[in-house]
């Protein structure tokens, strides 16, 4: 724990992307709903409270969710929709306090240190704040509140939906005690098979096991997780949100096979990148390409361009450099994805190249050129205007896609 | 395998030795050195990392010819703390190798000289072709060159064909020239003896290990170019650097050939102010903003998440007056190696590149590219 008291929270939106759903289409309200990708291949983004008594989750292959609840409503993602829910949710964070650490579309954390004068102790600010956001979005979130930071996390999904947990100072450790070790950050499957070879099921078992015996076994991991057994964590809320990496993956329902449907489909992955980036002011350097066949071999190339990028051609020509070093042959691919990471803001102070008349990098006109095709597609969505060469089929991913059309205007 | 050698004879060859080796390599034998004791009273150090070989003869006492390989980090360790005076060597079985020296004795595990790569031998170039020529140049001209150029090398490995220092010469006058794609260096020297058909690559890690051997060996030495690698011949010292196999790109494009307004100021002047301004600067792009007007030049350096540093210099301007961002380490990096007291500072307009030069004529150039503020 910092040394001095922190007051810390934790707010997670309930079932976001189903959420919004149910807000704006009323006749779905007391039904199973699904959203993420219809096809065979495709993987549950979001599931409404109601699926999830089925046993249905996120990151579920979207045939299994069905399996276990078949009449359940499936929607393909709205991402419009999300994120301006969200950009309104954080607007909300920000009256709140000056401290937010976005984690994602629909979570953050707060630092309340010091609001208690104006909003009163944390409980009553917690549930002002949850009023707020109701009033705004008409969207429930929940909220754990603790002087540590990952404790306020755990706490946020203790009472879920609509909740509210306070971890007081004092008793973090009695909190754990009962907890699952894979609840913790940072335990994941291996990590927690291993701590369980050796009795660990609570973190109050692991906190049993001496700070030496756990570096032993995990090295610098080890000491970690000894720390956040006896709720040390000095990590703050860091404002902003540090975007690593801007990537699409689509998982196909049809297996893609041969080099021409791959770069087709890296094409359209690109250019929404390319839109993302754009739209954000940044530029990544990194670029990187992800492809799994259908014995589920994943392989990752990655290069790193002369100077950041936000431009479709640049990072597709990149995806194409990396997939020559790839063997293609005689393989069926079930996903494919373009990802572009070192991201920086574009608008910031840039140095030029002194080399670009003689070594042309990116060019600035195919960056000007890029702001306008994207601004198109944010306007009239994705399928108003796409490289000839993506295809018009280009919606076959999982993660759907909306069809506003120019004629809608 | 069995000989007595000088310590410092042997540590002075062994420093510069585990410069080159490859600690982290994938081959392992690549950290090691290789030592072959001849019957004719001298011993072979060598070590390579793939790109760059050394060899050095040392004069030993040879009891009994042979060669092992031993980790290069441990064997300096362990002669390096060793008194002066002569130390005896040996092999043992299973390429163990043992070292005394007066009481004290360690033993070290090598490996078979069979693991060790052959190197690049002027004499036997690629396959069937004729032996380098070498030619006799001035050492310090070419430590000279590389000292004020080596800077500017790339270290982005997107950009292969900036990874080293591009070396001219046309028996005359020899130029190295280096570029990162934001700034470049460019210096020539007078150097008789060198005459190269085209221009060579030499990276970056390569010019360092030549200043290292020049550093050792003042005076005279022999440089040839193979056709894939340079060779460095001084005293008992052999270098060979594999050349980037890339094209340099036609850097005399970029060199701007006029000017609008040009600036004369104190070097140490404005590098003390840059420095200045270099701390409040923003960390990554070490921006700063420079203003040039009559008779002065402002220095400005605007960090949001700290504050401000305001500095006027006075300087002679030719020309109308400018305003431009610069990274502050790129100005002070040309300057740092500029002998005049004055400099010159050439621009055309805020979005084109300055140009630096010494007051007097030397032959320095160094272009820096502005930022977009």
């Amino acid at each position: 724990m910092a040394s001095a008291l922190r007051t810390i929270f934790h707010v997670d939106m309930d079932a976001f992307f189903a959420s919004v759903e149910l807000r704006d289409d009323p006749s779905l309200r007391g039904k199973p709903v699904l959203v993420g990708g219809e096809g065979r291949r495709g993987v549950v983004a979001a599931a409404s409270y109601e699926a999830r008594r089925f046993g249905c989750h996120s990151a579920q292959p979207m045939a299994v969710a069905l399996r276990r609840c078949p009449h359940a409503v499936v929607l393909p993602p709205r991402f419009d929709a999300y994120s301006e829910a969200s950009a309104q949710v954080f607007e909300v964070f920000d009256r709140f306090s000056p401290l937010v650490e976005g984690l994602s579309i629909d979570e953050a954390f707060l630092d309340m240190t010091g609001t208690e004068r104006l909003l009163g102790p944390p409980r009553t600010a917690a549930e002002a704040l949850r009023s707020a956001v109701r009033q705004r979005t008409q969207l429930t979130c929940s909220v754990g509140i603790s002087a540590v930071k990952f404790i306020a996390k755990l706490a946020s999904a203790i009472d879920k939906p609509d909740g509210l947990t306070e971890v007081l100072p004092g008793t973090e450790l009695e909190f754990l005690a009962t907890l699952p070790i894979g609840k913790l950050w940072g335990v994941g499957d291996k990590t927690e098979a291993r701590l369980r070879e050796h009795g660990v099921r609570t973190v109050g078992d692991l906190r049993r096991i001496s700070a030496d015996a756990l570096q032993r076994m995990f090295g610098e991991h080890g000491l970690h997780l000894h720390a956040l057994a006896h709720a040390r964590d000095d990590r703050e809320v860091i404002p902003g949100r540090e975007r690593k990496q801007v990537s699409h993956e689509d998982t196909y329902a049809v297996d893609v096979v041969g080099e021409e449907a791959l770069r087709r489909k890296l094409l359209s992955q690109a250019t929404r990148v390319a839109d993302r980036l754009t739209a954000k002011g940044i530029g990544g350097r990194k670029v990187q390409l992800k492809i799994r066949d259908i014995d589920f071999r994943t392989e990752t190339r990655q290069c790193t361009l002369p100077e950041p990028t936000s431009e479709a051609r640049v990072i597709y020509d990149a995806v194409c450099r990396l997939l020559q070093e790839l063997e293609l042959a005689g393989r069926r691919f079930r996903l494919t994805g373009v990802g572009v990471g070192q991201l920086q803001d574009v608008r910031a102070p840039r140095q030029l190249d002194l080399l670009a008349a003689v070594e042309p990098p990116a060019e600035a006109r195919g960056q000007r050129l890029q702001g306008v095709l994207s601004e198109v597609r944010r306007k009239f969505g994705h399928q108003a205007l796409y490289p000839a060469e993506a295809g018009s089929n280009e919606r076959e991913g999982s993660a759907g896609g909306f069809t506003t059309t120019l004629e809608e205007d | 395998m069995e000989f007595e050698i000088d310590q410092a004879r042997f540590l002075s060859a062994l420093s510069l030795a585990q410069t080159v080796a490859d600690k982290r390599a994938t081959m392992p034998v690549l950290a090691n050195v290789l030592l072959r004791a001849s019957a004719d009273g001298h011993v072979v150090c060598s070590t390579t990392d793939m790109m760059i070989s050394l060899t050095e003869q040392i004069p030993a006492d040879v009891r009994k010819p042979g060669s092992l390989t031993v980790g290069v980090k441990h064997l300096h360790g362990v002669i390096k703390t060793l008194p002066g005076g002569d130390l005896r060597f040996r092999g043992l079985d299973n390429h163990w190798a043992e070292i005394v020296a007066g009481k004290s004795q360690f033993k070290l595990m090598g490996m078979p000289e069979n693991d060790f790569p052959a190197l690049p031998d002027p004499e036997r170039g690629a396959k069937g072709q004729k032996p380098v020529s070498f030619a006799t140049i001035t050492g310090h001209v070419l430590t000279d060159l590389i000292q004020k150029t080596e800077f500017s090398v790339s270290t982005d490995e997107a950009r292969v064909n900036l990874n080293g220092v591009l070396l001219e010469s046309d028996g005359t006058t020899a130029t190295m020239v280096s570029t990162d794609g934001h700034r470049l260096t460019k210096y020539a020297r007078p150097l008789d003896g060198l005459r190269l058909d085209k221009g060579i690559i030499i990276p970056l890690k390569g010019m360092r290990e030549i200043r290292r051997v020049l550093d050792r060996v003042p005076g005279e030495v022999q440089l040839g170019i193979g056709d894939q690698c340079l060779f460095l011949r001084a005293g008992e010292l052999t270098l060979s650097v594999r050349l980037n196999n890339v094209t340099f790109p036609p850097y005399k494009q970029v060199i701007p050939a006029n000017h609008k307004r040009e600036v004369r100021v104190a070097r140490d002047e404005l590098l003390g102010a840059l420095r200045r301004a270099e701390v409040m600067a923003p960390e990554k792009t070490a921006t700063v903003r420079v203003r040039l007007s009559e008779g002065t030049l402002e220095l400005t350096a605007d960090n949001p998440d700290l504050g401000v540093a305001h500095q006027e210099i006075s300087v002679d301007l030719e020309g109308d007056g400018l305003e431009a961002g610069f990274n502050a380490r790129y100005l002070m990096a040309a300057l740092e190696v500029i002998d005049s007291e004055d400099v010159r500072l050439q621009f055309q307009n805020e979005l084109d590149p300055c140009v630096i030069k010494p007051g007097d004529e030397a032959e320095f150039l160094a272009v820096v590219m502005p930022m977009r503020i």
